[in-house]
């Protein structure tokens, strides 16, 4: 579904993608990934379209993906960035609407406002609450929620457990695991490998400069020992323990 | 008693002029960080529109003038602003400080230099409990009123209102998802525009003359209220530049012959006061943006 | 290294200077009227520029006031020279405290340093309201000081005559005079810009949040650099009064300000170099658009205001394409060695078409 080939970007002077590849198939929850500052964010903004790469390139169902973060949306990639970004004057309903801005059928759109207070059933009775005023669990919420109006195939996820409740971080993270099982493709960054290894299906570990270390099928990579030993910790299988590295 | 009320009337109207002049500041500064001092040209250019329609039925001279203000304000963002976009909001305001010295050049290249008459409306007095009240002033208060009303109507209940919000809070973020950028900043200055509008209407018919120069000194006021009351908010600006109204017309009124002069010293005194001491305003916006 | 260090450090000014006095010789030369007034108007452009550029350049942070300090320049060095005989005449209604006025006199050049002292005070006094704030804020702040300044010279009648024009002052300013205080000021400025606290301040502006943090210090270079230039341009605003000998509070408003900020974006806030090119571009422009209104080419005369628009679309053309101006920021470069410069690298960009936010057409 996504190919991305030799990815690379700066920021000034500084090379932070110095040739990125990794794809992401259909129906597939694909993690990224690797200590800060390596990159993930940055290839994340890349395939948004919030970042012009200075190289490489990045194919969407077998086209070049072309145009700004808008034609992104329509072409269905769907962008949840780091912090959120919720517009906190505007209220919970009006944040959702806001997802479905290149949308043309309002009908179905009040439906999938409906399917995401299902999704997230807090949200009910926020719906006229002020954004700024949640959580930041409940504001990580609207964030997906509102991404997902736009009826994307694809969803990018930035870190969306930075900064939660670590009892928020589990129901996170079987929400996003339920949103591959309900069909939408996702890729997933995240500090928090060891979550991240158990839902997803496979594996991008990054290394400095958006180099892709290694990958691979997300249970082989938890049995390995070297990645074990690099980023869980050193416990036997059996043992998991929740370690961010 | 009677003076108070003179005051009163005086105040709100004044007042009410320049919280949609300041409004429309706000809007454009919190939507693109442009602080406009080419606004004051939009005033002018209302008012060269009253002189030149001055023999028109007054439906249409109204129309006309609104038409020409907001047909200014979209060139100015289609052919300034727009090739600027993401700029600093600094070389922004050189640059609208640019189209201000365009646009007064040009009027006074085609409509000339000297100050221009305008016909009188509504100057009767009628007596409101004894005491004489300007007609035009109360047909301002109910115009700024009904215009702020709609604005806030405009902003919570219409799509294009939400989007606008969306943008004065977190532009790029409104852009992500799909929020055309340029409807939203045309829209803002088609608002700008009308406000405008409205508001050099008010100003010249009490004023009763329009030159090339009418506009600075409610820029000034407006830029003044806005800063005040909080450039990022539209709340704040409002509220800023009801303020400022309010009391420069009161002390137009009130001040001793000696000082008079001397208000405009005063009110930018109190803005760099302000400045110093409480940058972000009196209402600061939700993300400060400098 | 030491030659390197001469080429960037001694170099720039003294090309600069030398320009300056070759091109003030050529005009004088020429023995046209004109050519010699367009010049002494340039080099007094030059002093002012160069003085904005001794703060905003040098801090970055952009002033719309500094015309104020040429004003109170100006007004000085009028109560300085207008001979004693007059004063009285013109200033009938002087308030006692402000009696002195009538009575000082003093000879041109210690008029005009007096000036840009009597500048340097004020906005010693007012600096703290102004080395704290940055961008927009600052714009503001300062430009509130503008408007302080003209509103209280132009009611002050009994001090300043007000409205009605400030007459008497000598008309003696030569091209030659005017050439040394525009070397002057360009020394003045250069000599900041690499002293420790310009330096300082120089570091400051490419990095505000860091700056900030440095708190104290930063406030103490600014107000140094504040101070500092309102000296220069209160001594270009004493200058200038000497040229046009008449004036009164609106010849140091609004249009003075637009035209000192085009001189000084046209040829590039980053660099003195900047500042001094683009006094040089603006006046030659502003010359020839006057000449071409006035219709001495074209035998066709265009209506007042022509060129005024032409030089505030320029201004808007060059912020448009090239924000850092003519120079980008750069000083005089040494003829000799012309090495390959590191390209700044652009800053993130959304992708064509996501500015637009409409990307592929819908």
């Amino acid at each position: 579904m996504l190919a991305v080939k030799d990815l690379r970007a700066r920021y000034g002077p500084i090379e932070a993608l110095q040739g990125t590849s990794l794809e992401v198939r259909e129906g597939e929850l694909v993690g990224l990934v690797g200590h800060n500052g390596v990159g993930k964010s940055t290839t994340l903004k890349a395939i948004a379209g919030v970042l012009r790469p200075s190289g490489g390139t990045i194919e969407w169902l077998g086209a070049p993906l072309r145009g700004g973060a808008a034609a992104t949306i329509r072409a269905g990639i769907a962008y949840v960035p780091e912090d959120r970004r919720i517009f906190a004057g505007l209220t919970v309903e009006e944040n959702l609407r806001l997802g479905a801005t290149t949308r043309t059928d309002a009908d179905a759109v009040a439906a999938d406002i409906e399917r995401e207070l299902e999704r997230f059933p807090p949200l009910r009775k926020l719906l006229t609450r002020r954004a700024g005023n949640l959580s930041g669990g409940e504001q990580q919420m609207l964030a997906i929620s509102r991404a997902l109006l736009s009826r994307p195939r694809l969803l990018l996820l930035d870190e969306p457990t930075l900064g939660l409740a670590p009892i928020i971080i589990d129901t996170l993270f079987e929400t996003i695991a339920r949103l591959r099982d309900e069909g939408v493709t996702v890729l997933l960054v995240e500090q928090n490998v060891a979550k991240t290894v158990r839902i997803a299906d496979r594996l991008y570990v990054m290394a400095p400069g958006g180099r892709i270390e290694r990958s691979g099928p997300a249970a082989e990579l938890e049995r390995s020992p070297e990645f074990r030993a690099g980023y869980l910790s050193l416990a036997p299988a059996h043992e998991r323990k929740a370690v961010t590295p | 008693m009677t003076d108070v009320l003179e005051y009163l009337v005086a105040a709100l109207s004044g007042g009410g002029i320049y919280a949609l002049l300041t409004i429309g500041l706000a809007l454009l500064f919190s939507v693109m960080g442009l602080m406009n001092f080419a606004y004051g040209e939009l005033i002018m250019t209302g008012g060269f529109a009253m002189y030149l329609l001055r023999d028109a039925p007054w439906p249409l001279m109204i129309v006309g003038v609104l038409v020409a203000v907001v047909a200014v304000a979209l060139l100015t963002e289609r052919l300034a602003f727009r090739p600027l976009r993401g700029a600093s909001p600094l070389t922004l305001l050189i640059a609208a400080f640019a189209v201000s010295i365009m646009l007064q050049n040009a009027a006074r290249m085609t409509v000339g230099p000297r100050a221009k008459g305008v016909r009188p409306w509504l100057e009767e007095t009628i007596s409101i409990g004894g005491v004489g009240v300007q007609l035009l002033d109360l047909v301002t208060i109910a115009v700024a009123l009904a215009l702020i009303g709609g604005l806030v109507l405009l902003l919570r209940r219409t799509a294009l209102g939400v989007q606008l919000r969306a943008a004065a809070e977190d532009f790029e973020m409104a852009s992500l998802l799909g929020v055309k950028a340029n409807r939203v900043i045309a829209s803002a200055f088609a608002i700008t525009g009308v406000l405008g509008a409205v508001a050099a209407l008010m100003l010249i018919l009490k004023q009763g003359s329009v030159s090339v120069t009418v506009g600075s000194v409610p820029l000034l006021i407006a830029f003044v209220g806005a800063v005040v009351g909080g450039m990022g908010s539209l709340v704040g600006a409002a509220l800023g530049g009801f303020v400022l109204g309010a009391v420069t017309a009161v002390l137009d009124a009130a001040l001793p012959g000696e000082l008079a002069p001397f208000r405009d010293a005063f009110v930018f005194g109190l803005v760099i006061v302000m400045l110093a001491t409480r940058p972000q305003g009196l209402v600061p916006a939700p993300e400060a943006r400098v | 290294m030491a030659a390197q260090r001469l080429r960037e450090g001694v170099w720039p000014p003294v090309a600069l200077a030398v320009a300056i006095v070759v091109v003030a010789a050529l005009a004088g030369a020429t023995g046209d009227v004109v050519i010699r007034r367009v010049a002494i108007l340039a080099l007094i452009n030059l002093v002012l520029v160069v003085g904005l550029w001794t703060f905003s350049g040098v801090t970055g942070v952009v002033s719309f006031g500094h015309v104020s300090f040429a004003a109170i320049g100006a007004y000085a060095c009028a109560y300085l020279t207008i001979p004693v005989a007059m004063k009285r005449g013109l200033f009938p209604e002087m308030p006692g405290f402000l009696d002195f006025l009538l009575t000082v006199h003093a000879s041109f050049p210690v008029a005009v340093v007096l000036s840009g002292l009597a500048a340097a005070v004020f906005a010693l006094v007012v600096a703290p309201a102004f080395v704290r704030l940055d961008g927009v804020q600052a714009g503001i702040a300062t430009l509130a000081l503008l408007a302080v300044v003209y509103n209280v010279l132009l009611n002050w009648e009994e001090v300043t005559r007000g409205s009605s024009t400030m007459i008497g002052v000598p008309a003696d300013l030569r091209l030659g005079t005017a050439a040394v205080w525009a070397v002057a000021a360009v020394a003045i400025a250069w000599l900041f810009a690499r002293s420790r606290v310009g330096l300082r301040a120089r570091a400051a502006r490419e990095d505000g949040a860091a700056a900030r943090s440095l708190g104290l210090r930063v406030v103490a270079d600014r107000t140094v650099a504040w101070c500092l230039s309102a000296f220069v341009v209160g001594c270009g605003g004493a200058l200038y009064a000497h040229f046009i000998t008449t004036f009164n509070p609106d010849q140091f408003y609004l249009g003075l300000t637009f035209v000192l900020l085009a001189m000084l974006v046209l040829g590039g806030i980053g660099s003195l170099t900047g500042a001094v090119v683009g006094v040089a571009v603006y006046s030659l422009l502003a010359e020839l658009l006057r000449r071409l209104q006035g219709g001495s080419w074209t035998g066709v005369e265009l209506p007042a205001g022509t060129a005024e628009v032409v030089l505030a679309a320029l201004l808007l053309v060059m912020l448009i394409k090239r924000p850092r101006g003519l120079t980008g920021g750069r000083e005089v470069p040494w003829p000799a060695r012309r090495g390959p410069r590191a390209a700044a690298a652009a800053p993130p960009a959304p992708r064509p078409g996501a500015a637009e936010g409409g990307g592929a057409a819908a």
